[in-house]
Order: C-alpha cells, then sequence, then structure tokens
C-alpha cells in the first residue's frame, strides 16, 4: 500500500526528456509554476494541457500512472472545489439554505481545480524524469553563482540529495517492520482515531531506530570516502548542455512567450470563459 | 500442521515497464512436523513466498492451505493465520520497540486477546525457549543487549505466539561465529519443545545440509528443486549454475571431482549421501586406503 505513492519518486525510462539536462527541466518546472499564475482563461489551459501532453507522451510515462500520484492530493482538491463554489459573490444558481453557489463560484472551483491538477503533473514530471543524483547536481549548477555570495550551494544540494535518495529507503524500512509487526498480531487499518494513533508506536520507534542507524552508517561511509564538503570536488559526469538542451530552452521561451502574450491580451485574440 | 502451496503466482509492479514475476507458478507440500530448508539466489522468490504463508502478501493467482484452511479466501481471519504461522523476519532486532523486553515479547499475545496471567506465562516460556532468563534480561530494555541477545528477543516474541508453524528468514544473517551456533542450537530446541512444523531460509548450506529433512530450492521465482538434502546437494552442477553453493564437504569433493579425482567411482558407492565434514574425511579414507596409498588402520583410530 504504501508503494503506492507515486508523487516525487523517479519513473525509470530513457526517453527524450529523461535525457535532458537537468538545469533545463528544473529551469522549465519554475518557468512553469509562474506561467500556470499567468492563465487567464481557458484557451491558456488548452495551450498548458497541449504542452504537457506532448512532454508526457515523449517521456513515455504511462498516464494511469501519473494519475495515481493524484490520489494523496484528491481531498485537498475536492475541499478547495467545495469551498470555492461557495465563497465567492455573483448572480446566485443553487440556494441551500444560508449557503449559496454562485456563478462565479462554479467558474472559479473548475478554474482552481485546472490549476492544481496542471501543478501537479507539471512538477511532479520533474521528478518522474530526473535520477535525484542528476536533480542536485543540476540545483547545485544552478546555485553556484550564489555560493560566490556565501550562500552554502553545495551542503543545501547535498542536504537535498540525502534526503530524496532515503525516501525508498525509508519506505522499504516501513514496509519491512509493518509486516514484522503484522506478523505479531498488529493491526494498522481498523479502528478508531485514538487506536489508530497508538498503533503507530510499533511502527514509528522501530523506524526512528532504524534511521539514526542509516544516518550513522553513511556518515561513517561519507567520513571513509575523505567527504569534507563541496570546495574542490570534481565530477564523474560533468554537466555539459547538448543540442537537444538548446532546444529545449528555446522551447521553453516561446512557451512562455505564448502565455504572456495569450493571457496579458497584448493581441486581441479571443477568450474562452475569462476570470 | 501441513502447509500446501498450489499454482502461486505473485507480480510485482504489475502494468509497469518492472514488471516481475516473483513466483511464478509455485506448488509445494511441506508436511506436519518436517524440518523444511529453502535456498536461492538473492532475488528467487524466497522473502516473498514466506511472506505468502501468513498473508502478508497477497497472491495474483494460487491457493495457499495451512493445515485445511484456504488462505487465500476471503473472509479467513487474518489474526488467525498468523497466530498459526510465526515468521520470523531477516534481522528481527530492528522490530523491537518497546521499554523492557518483557514487553516487547508481550506484544503478539496481547494483540491475541489473551489474559494478563495468560501472556505473562508465555513470555516467561519464551523467554526461557529462546535461552534468555526472564529474571536478568526481561527487565532490560531490547536496545541494551547484545546482537544475538537482542535476535533470541525478537525470536522470542514471535515464538509467545505459539505458531504451529515456524517460518525464519536467514535468523543468522550478520552474526559471528559463536552466536549463530546458537541461534541454530535455540531453533532445534524450539522446535523440540513445540514440536512445530519450520522452514529455514538461508544461505549457508551446510546448516541446512545438516539441519533439514527437506531442502527446497528456487530459482527466478520457480520451485527448481525439492528433495532430500542427499538428492539436493547431488546436483551440484545445476546448483553452481543458478548461483548457489555446496555444503562445504560437498564443495571438497566437488573440486576434487574437477581435479580429475572422483572419489564416488573409486570407492564404488553412492557418495550422495556426504554431507558432512566427518562423512567426506572418511570417504577419503576409504578412497585412500583402497588405493593403497595408506595401510589400513592408519590414523583414523584417533579421530
Amino acid at each position: 500500500m504504501i508503494r503506492d505513492i507515486t508523487f516525487g519518486q523517479y519513473y525509470p525510462g530513457d526517453s527524450v526528456i529523461h535525457r535532458l539536462d537537468a538545469r533545463v527541466k528544473i529551469l522549465w518546472t519554475l518557468m512553469y509554476l509562474v506561467m500556470i499564475f499567468f492563465v487567464k482563461d481557458f484557451i491558456g489551459y488548452g495551450i498548458f494541457i497541449v504542452a504537457l501532453a506532448g512532454i508526457i507522451k515523449a517521456a513515455k510515462i504511462p498516464f494511469r500512472y501519473i494519475a495515481r500520484g493524484m490520489k494523496p492530493i484528491m481531498f485537498i482538491l475536492i475541499l478547495t472545489f467545495i469551498l470555492n463554489m461557495f465563497l465567492h459573490d455573483g448572480k446566485v444558481l443553487v440556494q441551500l439554505g444560508p449557503l449559496e453557489i454562485t456563478d462565479v463560484g462554479v467558474q472559479t472551483a473548475v478554474f482552481i481545480a485546472f490549476r492544481l491538477i496542471l501543478l501537479i503533473f507539471g512538477t511532479s514530471l520533474l521528478t518522474y524524469t530526473t535520477k535525484p543524483m542528476q536533480l542536485t547536481d543540476g540545483l547545485e549548477k544552478l546555485m553556484s553563482p550564489l555560493a560566490k555570495l556565501g550562500f552554502p550551494a553545495n551542503e543545501v544540494a547535498m542536504m537535498i540529495s540525502i534526503a530524496l535518495r532515503f525516501i525508498p529507503t525509508l519506505l522499504d524500512e516501513t514496509d519491512k517492520i509493518m509486516k514484522a509487526q503484522q506478523a505479531r498480531g498488529a493491526d494498522f487499518e481498523t479502528g478508531n482515531v485514538i487506536k489508530r494513533i497508538t498503533s503507530m508506536i510499533p511502527l514509528i520507534i522501530p523506524l526512528f531506530v532504524s534511521s539514526f542507524r542509516i544516518a550513522q552508517d553513511l556518515a561513517m561511509a561519507m567520513e571513509a570516502r575523505c567527504y569534507r564538503g563541496g570546495t574542490g570536488r570534481t565530477r564523474l559526469h560533468p554537466m555539459k548542455y547538448k543540442k537537444a538542451d538548446y532546444v529545449a530552452y528555446t522551447f521553453i521561451v516561446v512557451f512562455a512567450a505564448v502565455i504572456v502574450v495569450q493571457s496579458r491580451g497584448i493581441l486581441p485574440l479571443p477568450m474562452l470563459w475569462p476570470r | 500442521m501441513r502447509v500446501k502451496i498450489e499454482n502461486l503466482t505473485h507480480i510485482y509492479n504489475q502494468g509497469q515497464a518492472n514488471e516481475t514475476a516473483a513466483l511464478d507458478d509455485v506448488t509445494l507440500t511441506i508436511e506436519d512436523g518436517e524440518f523444511a530448508g529453502l535456498i536461492g539466489h538473492t532475488g528467487s522468490g524466497k522473502s516473498t513466498l514466506v511472506q505468502h504463508l501468513n498473508a502478508l502478501l497477497k497472491p495474483h493467482s494460487g491457493k495457499i492451505f495451512i493445515g485445511d484452511t484456504d488462505i487465500t479466501e476471503k473472509g479467513v481471519s487474518l489474526m488467525d493465520i498468523r497466530k498459526k504461522v510465526g515468521l520470523v523476519f531477516q534481522y528481527p532486532e530492528h522490530q523491537l520497540f518497546e521499554a523492557t523486553v518483557e514487553e516487547d515479547v508481550a506484544f503478539g499475545p496481547k494483540n491475541l486477546g489473551l489474559s494478563e496471567e495468560e501472556i505473562a506465562q508465555r513470555v516467561d516460556e519464551a523467554l526461557r525457549l529462546v535461552g534468555l532468563d526472564p529474571e536478568v534480561h526481561g527487565k532490560r530494555s531490547p536496545f541494551e543487549l547484545s546482537g544475538g541477545q537482542k535476535r533470541r528477543a525478537a525470536v522470542a516474541g514471535v515464538i509467545a505466539m505459539k505458531p504451529e508453524i515456524l517460518i525464519l528468514d536467514e535468523p543468522t544473517a550478520g552474526l559471528d561465529p559463536g552466536a549463530h551456533q546458537e541461534i541454530l542450537e535455540m531453533i532445534q530446541h524450539i522446535r523440540k519443545e513445540q514440536k512445530c512444523t519450520t522452514l529455514l531460509v538461508s544461505h549457508n548450506m551446510d546448516d541446512i545440509a545438516r539441519l533439514c529433512d527437506r531442502v527446497i530450492v528456487m530459482n527466478k521465482g520457480k520451485v527448481a528443486l525439492n528433495g532430500t538434502p542427499a538428492e539436493v546437494f547431488s546436483q551440484d552442477d545445476f546448483l553452481k549454475s543458478i548461483g548457489l553453493g555446496l555444503p562445504a564437504a560437498k564443495e571438497l569433493l566437488y573440486i576434487m571431482k574437477n581435479k580429475g579425482i572422483d572419489v564416488a567411482s573409486r570407492v564404488g558407492g553412492a557418495v550422495a549421501d556426504v554431507l558432512t565434514d566427518q562423512q567426506a574425511a572418511d570417504v577419503i579414507f576409504e578412497m585412500l586406503q583402497k588405493s593403497g596409498k595408506i595401510s589400513a588402520g592408519t590414523g583414523m583410530e584417533e579421530k
């Protein structure tokens, strides 16, 4: 059950998108995050959906797999949808006692739901197609100008990479301990809230002990290989832009330009159900 | 209690690029009271198989009978299965969590809903069975014990549930030779006292050859061999080809055979039964005697 979480995981593959430089993908994701807030109408979302569908197709990741990653945020999605329906002034469509569903409310609810879904889909693609190590290498490289100002770019990158690296390890460990306690008759699935919380103790304490053990082993291994921070460290795989990366950058710039022109009404283009 | 597995198949990551059949049409039976050994290369499906036996994993298809109950059927009480089938995981000491050893061992019986006196009695009994003193070790924190003691305490946590079938997944992994030997003796002692059907997963061929009535060899999710230790370990070339070793005695004879000294043909008898170091020494001695290299009666009286 714990393995069902797909958000933030790496999806092994060898597609064009997988092979792109991590820096390109990080900058794309940042740009994507900013641009999605520019969108004013459903033609704008249409452009996003087409671009996203193209990238998913190129990355050869099954749509079903990404959709499964939506499960954990389903609750937030539904909650914001319902709240938005009720919380806006406008022409009243349905009256439920003191609560009113307005036309503006429905529009905002749909609009925000689209934004959330596109946000999750778009950002999860970064981790699906980039190995944690490449991701942090990319981050470090992007942050390296800040290092000159005293920003601990290498340390931050190392911390993120260790954190990412140990997500699957800790998930495995959780799975193992859970099974071991279930074999002793532990029940994690039934009962009321209090009972469920107390039933977590046999899971959390061993997990806590394990993470300390793992951390100690890791520290020892890093020490044994003379890790002394980032200064003067060279790389096995130096990051170098290839032709495909420049093509991707061009795509990003064009995409951003299209969204700005379309959403700011710079050209007299038609809008679809705009806010 | 008898364990019967029929056409068991389990698939990991179904529908994904890295889909693999961890178990592929496995059929086998472990008779009541038998001491069975399960060997196989890493990733051959051993751990997946044992996790099915107490319903921690659900099969993709196939049936598993514990006694007369088909545990793959809907509506079977999980608690009932876990009471009957005790599973000791690899590095079981990683599951310890209570403040004292006693309380940790009591976790299983408590989940079974037993009375206070029954629990106390079972904890006491289980600790003695694994060779820990309830007076000395019972009140201590499990994290203060030595590696071997921690493992014993963890095994006691399973024994206290009084399983009729005991499954141990590499119970000696990571222990020093002394503790290794002690854990094996402990297993034999538990078997004798509790009369439980036992399944031992191990990479140590010597342990398997010495302890088990029957050996099951897994390879790529299938049962590759299933027979007495003598039968299974006579398939030396096959075992080597799937990345497994032989008991030390067998290994010696195997090396000699490859060097052109086929002890079996020279002695004229079956050396298939040779499993222990002593037996190997005996047949080599017999061969040397027959070839006239040493005279009868030399040396061996001193053994």
